[in-house]
């Protein structure tokens, strides 16, 4: 039998899905297996996913979806939000709303869609819109079911299918055809799906056709790695492709860093000559690569600002230096184009890299070079034994500093010679320290008032570095939301970096805590650990994911209490640890006549646990939550 | 082409003719240098001078008046963190089918580089439109060259058809302004009410009479010609727990009184109470759909109208709403749709869902009227005049046995007589009739309140076995119900909060008034509390108020510059019995505590009692008003302090 071809093949499971769905009641909330329904706010009935890859320039891209909204934490899946830019477009959508009976109640096509401008509040340009439509159904269950198709104008960016990606969405049937030129090479890479059916139409087309049912939802568990591990998908690229107008042929991410370079970047680093004189001229007075750098570096943060324009082919082009250089502003591409263009001049090498910048410490996927991972740059430069990173688009953060924006992950370093994958700095949680000192006084009516002195270092020095900037005023709002304390007051607060052995942030401060120790009766109640109390984590029974930290620390504080009056009696002295593999606590409190003084550690290290490792963490963090808020109740000679 | 060229000439021409804001004076590298200015010495940027004018004229390329507003401003950029201030947004709006328009959009930054001052200009390719919805259209740009001490100035027009609106001129904003100064040319044909808002004082007004300003309605009308002024203008800062900013940020306003027509005809706009009652209920996306509540009553069950009791009827048909028509979220004082249409698609504006209310009410022979609203972010509405563009929100106003319910059909999960934060903003105007309506105050009747009741017995083995009560009611119970359906099912919500209660175990849990908002929200639970101690050692410490303890203090300003506004009353309680084991003694304990502002505004309660082996504490704090004065502000902060302090204080026993 002749294979139909896909866009047949296409239009028939439309017929079905859509015409047979008004005589059969096929989508009666009540064929839904019970079990799929465990944790769903949506099932997903059937979904057909079909991409036929006519040529490299044409590439049309058909959805159609019956999805089943269970509840108003559902709403969101019966909602259609259609992104698009210069590189697809989108026609033909059409849709039917039946009720819980699988009873017709309402159908939509393009007209009902609201089309907005998808520019987020911080870019000042970009192309991206979004097509948006929402059933407004009041009645739960209601089951949506709508076509469309996406006409994507280049083939180097094509829609992964990752049908189980969202945990409140259970599937009962999803499928994936994939077709092209049977000549054009694909790289390809699937996870946790069945090897897919191949059909080959005459030598001339290959169609793949993968498919996956009774997916149930699952649970959000607190700290589950970043990647959820059943996650299924299928990635597809091919091995040459064209995206605006370039041709390209991309096998790894050598040759991905090769085509960046020579495609985008390359030719970018014109310098008017004037500039390049000033910046001879500016560093002429050291001689080592790294002083020149750091001078340029510092240039560069008091030039420009970061605006994002992203006006560039889709996104990853950056705009010459010689645009940076006569406006200021540019993106992080442009700004790190600009950088490496200063130093380029001074004859340093420095690499442009491709990082998934946020707070999670995001890889690109080593072993499937694309463009979809990485949505930031920064820029390496590689001196003999001291690699050296920088965030162009900051213009406060010292030289060669990465904070939890960038650290620890792998990027792509681009380059003439070809891609290259770097892993940026990690710090450990003895390197992430704030270490604490304070000398306070207790006044007779149980009132503090002492200093206060902190050392921040590691991706700890980001969370207060912020602050060294601020008026007096919003330094002193900031303040009150680091040291959330009733009724406390900050009187002088000083910063100072020092940058020796790596960098540190010092902050001084004079503080007073009116009443902060009650007084009843003769009796003062004291709670000595005044400033880092850890709030208990959520328990996580049955667990199913691993358990991730992302990022560990160390905190010491060590505060010391004078009071005024006299103690009349002692208390007993505390030195208790507490320990699981996920981090260590110790808590000192000792005292004499004079006063209290409380040592306090709290160390979390980063890592990747079993399952089962999750009550222990959980004990944990109970029982320092629970020594945190320590409480002492002192006899006093007033 | 040649058409093309000569378009353009008109345009420059006729805009020469209009771009009349006099040149600002020419920076000088002092200006530059200049890197304090005492009006706030920490500002991140300041505002040198701004310029606006409004004026009407007659544009050839529009072939029609259209209203000009030219705008200039010079900015100092004194920090990096007030880099964002050389980035601009014009946003331009649709009216009917024309959207506003920008021109002339001019930009340059000035610094000084090795003793010389340098101007970079803005070029028009880096200027960017955004067609960002049907309604609107945002320009972009941001200027070039901007290091800390950059002067900017920055000028353009926007054209717009809305030629009734002289807009209005906020001399406040986020950044401290030297000078602000705004110009309009009003034409004879229009009367404006001009109102100044806000804490500041004008420096100066100027005004005169422009003679013949204007050709319109073929002949030259004079224009009042007034321009008010106003230097050092202090930063607004915005603060937790107020109304929205614009009710506070000194501006000034012009309501349309009315306006002639060709022929002479006057057509009024802002007039007398009596005036905006009948229009509106003539109007029909208005009044016009009150009259459908027959058409409405069809499809209702008979039997809710058959109800004798109104209060009881007047509920269910509150309800019947609420479940029929879903709100899209979008405000408004007229219908979207129409009311049938509403009901027929099940879905509506905030106006198709209140006057479909209203409208079956009365044709159930229940007392009900429209009260409109302004939002709460939309500022308060003027109460001097009837500013009809104030209000843009509708709710229902009841009166069953001389009492007033205020009603809000569109959230199912408001209880009837409740109105959500959103609506409670200041006084609303309740229409009566044609000829008669009335300011009332809009307000939650039902207090927003929570109390935890708790019998429990302490075991040897230091826990806690007991009953916890939760009963909620008001904007509490409201937020609650939230919570709670926002999970997809009552045992995924227990299993949830056992997660979250660490020191505490669910052994069940109960929920019962979830869906009946009318209803106080129960949540009873059978729960296991760990003490971490055991009764073997000599002493034991216990502290009662173990869930939702207030821990920050949610008034923790050191000033504070604006009144407190809550949206609601508000109580919190507890009440709890703990039986401890035969023999033991109460060492120590807080001692009891009261404590009352000024007029009983607020009050806090702790009363603690040990007899027949049963520790029983009570504390309550009830805030006793919606609103609060700046000058209060310090009494709550007290008062939540106090009860901070109280709460650190444990029950010691002994064995």
């Amino acid at each position: 039998m002749k294979v139909l071809n896909s866009k047949l093949l296409f239009f028939f499971t439309l017929f079905f899905l859509i015409h047979s769905a008004t005589y059969a009641q096929q989508y009666a909330a009540e064929l839904i297996p019970k079990s799929l329904k465990s944790r769903a706010t949506a099932v997903v009935r059937d979904e057909v996913v079909n991409i036929d890859m006519k040529n490299e320039s044409n590439i049309s891209h058909h959805i159609t979806k019956a999805v089943t909204v269970l509840n108003k934490s559902g709403d969101q899946h019966g909602a259609l939000t259609l992104f698009y830019d210069k590189t697809k477009s989108i026609k033909d959508i059409k849709g039917l709303i039946y009720d819980e009976f699988g009873k017709q109640i309402g159908k939509f096509s393009v007209k009902d869609f609201k089309d907005y401008s998808a520019t987020d509040q911080v870019s000042m340009f970009d192309d991206i819109r979004v097509k948006h439509y929402a059933p407004n159904v009041y009645t739960y269950p209601y089951t949506v079911v709508y076509t469309y198709e996406v006409t994507h104008n280049q083939n180097l960016l094509i829609p992964y299918w990752r049908p189980n990606v969202q945990a409140d969405l259970a599937i009962e049937k999803s499928s994936f055809t994939f077709s092209s030129n049977s000549n054009l090479k694909l790289r390809l890479k699937s996870q946790h799906v069945l090897e897919p059916t191949i059909h080959e139409d005459n030598g001339k087309t290959t169609t793949y056709t993968w498919t996956v049912s009774n997916i149930n939802a699952r649970k959000n568990e607190p700290f589950s790695p970043l990647i959820y591990k059943d996650e299924v998908f299928v990635k597809i690229v091919p091995e040459t492709f064209q995206f605006f107008k370039k041709q390209g042929t991309i096998n790894t991410w050598h040759d991905m860093g090769k085509w960046m370079y020579e495609e985008l970047l390359e030719n970018k680093q014109d310098l008017p000559q004037s500039t390049k004189d000033m910046v001879i001229a500016m560093t002429a007075h050291v001689s080592s690569p790294q002083e020149k750098a750091k001078i340029l570096y510092q240039y560069l943060q008091n030039k420009t600002r970061y605006v994002s324009v992203q006006v560039g082919l889709g996104g990853i082009e950056p705009y010459p230096a010689s645009y940076v250089d006569k406006l200021g502003y540019g993106d992080c591409k442009a700004l790190v184009n600009y950088m490496q263009a200063l130093l380029n001049t001074v004859g340093i090498e420095s690499l442009y890299c491709i990082v998934e910048a946020g707070n999670d410490k995001i890889s690109l996927d080593e072993n499937f070079a694309n463009v979809v991972d990485g949505n930031h740059i920064i820029l390496c430069l590689p001196f003999e034994n001291d690699t050296t990173w920088l965030e162009c688009t900051s213009n406060k953060n010292p030289f060669g500093y990465l904070g939890d924006f960038t650290d620890d992950r792998l990027v792509l370093a681009c380059g003439s010679s070809g891609g290259k994958i770097l892993r940026t700095p990690s710090y450990t949680p003895d390197q992430n320290t704030q270490l604490r000192k304070a000398h306070l006084t207790v006044k007779e009516d149980g009132s503090l008032e002492g200093t206060v002195n902190t050392i921040f270092a590691g991706t700890q020095f980001d969370n207060h570095y912020p602050n060294v900037f601020k008026s007096p005023n919003d330094q002193v709002k900031a303040l009150k939301s680091y040291y959330d304390i009733d009724n406390i007051m900050f009187h002088n607060c000083a910063y100072t970096v020092e940058d020796t052995k790596g960098l540190l942030l010092i902050e001084d401060m004079d503080i007073s805590v009116k009443n902060y120790i009650v007084k009843n009766a003769s009796t003062f109640i004291v709670m000595p650990n005044l400033f880092n109390t850890i709030r208990p984590i959520v328990e996580s029974k049955n667990r199913v994911n691993e358990v991730y930290i992302n990022r560990g620390y160390k905190d010491v504080d060590e505060i010391q209490y004078i009071f005024e009056s006299k103690l009349a009696g002692k208390i007993v002295p505390l030195d208790t640890t507490i320990e699981c593999p996920m981090g260590r606590y110790e808590l000192k409190v000792l005292n004499d006549e004079q006063g209290v003084t409380m040592t306090r550690t709290f160390q979390l290290n980063q890592g990747l646990y079993p399952p089962e490792a999750y009550s222990k963490f959980f004990e944990f963090m109970k029982e320092v939550a629970a020594m945190d808020k320590i409480k002492y109740t002192l006899n006093m000679n007033f | 082409m040649k058409y093309f060229f000569s378009l353009i000439i008109l345009l420059v021409v006729v805009f020469r003719a209009h771009a009349q804001i006099e040149q600002f004076p020419k920076i000088q590298p002092d200006d530059i240098e200049q890197h304090i200015f005492t009006i706030d010495s920490s500002a991140t940027a300041v505002v040198l001078m701004e310029k606006g004018e409004t004026f009407i004229e007659s544009s050839d390329a529009d072939r029609a008046y259209m209203v000009f507003h030219n705008y200039k401003i010079r900015i100092k950029i004194l920090k990096q963190e007030g880099y964002d201030e050389a980035n601009f947004t014009i946003p331009l709006y649709k009216f009917g089918n024309t959207f506003e328009y920008v021109r002339n959009i001019k930009g340059s930054s000035a610094n000084l580089k090795n003793g010389k001052l340098i101007h970079t200009a803005l070029q028009q390719k880096n200027v960017f439109y955004e067609n960002n919805s049907e309604y609107l259209k945002l320009v972009k740009f941001t200027l070039p060259d901007i290091v800390e001490g950059s002067i900017i100035d920055v000028e353009y027009t926007v054209v717009s058809p809305d030629i009734f609106n002289f807009r209005t001129w906020n001399f406040q904003s986020n950044l401290p302004k030297l000078s602000s100064e705004y110009n309009v040319r009003i034409p004879a044909v229009y009367n404006y009410n001009v109102v100044l808002k806000g804490a500041l004082k004008l420096n100066d007004t100027k005004s005169y009479l422009d003679k013949q300003c204007l050709f319109i309605h073929n002949t030259r009308v004079d224009c009042s010609n007034i321009t008010y002024s106003m230097n050092n203008i202090p930063a607004f800062k915005e603060e937790a727990f107020m109304l929205a900013p614009k009710n506070y940020l000194s501006a000034v306003y012009f309501e349309l009184i009315e306006a002639y027509g060709a022929q002479g005809n006057k057509q009024s706009f802002t007039k007398k109470w009596t005036d905006v009652d009948r229009e509106l209920l003539s109007e029909k996306s208005f009044g016009g759909q009150l009259k459908r509540g027959n058409l409405i009553k069809e499809i209702i069950d008979p039997a809710i109208f058959a109800i004798t009791d109104k209060h009881e009827r007047a509920d269910k048909i509150y309800h019947w709403i609420q479940q029929n028509i879903k709100w899209n979220n979008y405000y408004g004082k007229y219908s979207q749709n129409g009311v049938d249409v509403a009901l027929r698609n099940k879905n509506g504006n905030i106006a198709d869902i209140n006057l479909a209310l209203i409208a079956v009410l009365n044709a159930a022979d229940i007392e009900a009227y429209p009260i409109l609203v302004s939002s709460r972010e939309n500022g308060l509405p003027h109460d001097l005049h009837p500013v009809i563009s104030d209000f843009n929100y509708v709710i229902a106003g009841v009166k069953i046995d001389g009492e007033l319910i205020q009603l809000d059909a569109s959230d199912k999960l408001l209880a009837f007589g409740q109105l959500p934060i959103r609506a409670i903003n200041g006084q609303g105007r309740i229409i009566y009739s044609k000829k008669s309506s009335e300011w009332i105050p809009l307000e939650n009747k039902i207090v927003s309140s929570t109390s935890f009741i708790f019998n429990g017995k302490l075991g040897e083995d230091g826990k806690i076995r007991g009953k916890l009560n939760i009963a909620q009611n008001g904007l509490d119970a409201y937020h609650k119900r939230k919570e709670i359906l926002n999970f997809n099912s009552i045992e995924e919500y227990e299993e949830a909060l056992d997660s979250r209660l660490t020191n505490m175990s669910l052994e069940s849990l109960e929920i019962s008034g979830l869906e009946e908002s009318n209803n106080i929200l129960l949540v009873d639970m059978d729960v296991v509390i760990e003490t971490g101690q055991h009764l073997s050692s000599s002493s034991f410490v216990l502290n009662p108020i173990f869930i939702e303890r207030t821990v920050k203090n949610p008034f923790n300003l050191d000033t504070r510059f604006y009144p407190v506004d809550l949206g609601a009353r508000k109580h919190e309680s507890y009440e709890i019995n703990i039986e401890v084991p035969e023999g033991m003694t109460l060492i120590s304990g807080p001692s009891n505590n009261n404590l009352t502002l000024p007029n009983n505004s607020a009050r806090y309660l702790y009363r603690s009692d040990f007899k027949n082996n049963t520790l029983s504490v009570i504390q309550r704090l009830s805030l006793a008003k919606p609103y609060y004065s700046e000058d209060e502000y310090f009494g709550l902060k007290e008062l939540y302090s106090r009860m901070i302090q109280q709460q650190k204080i444990d029950f010691n026993f002994k064995k």
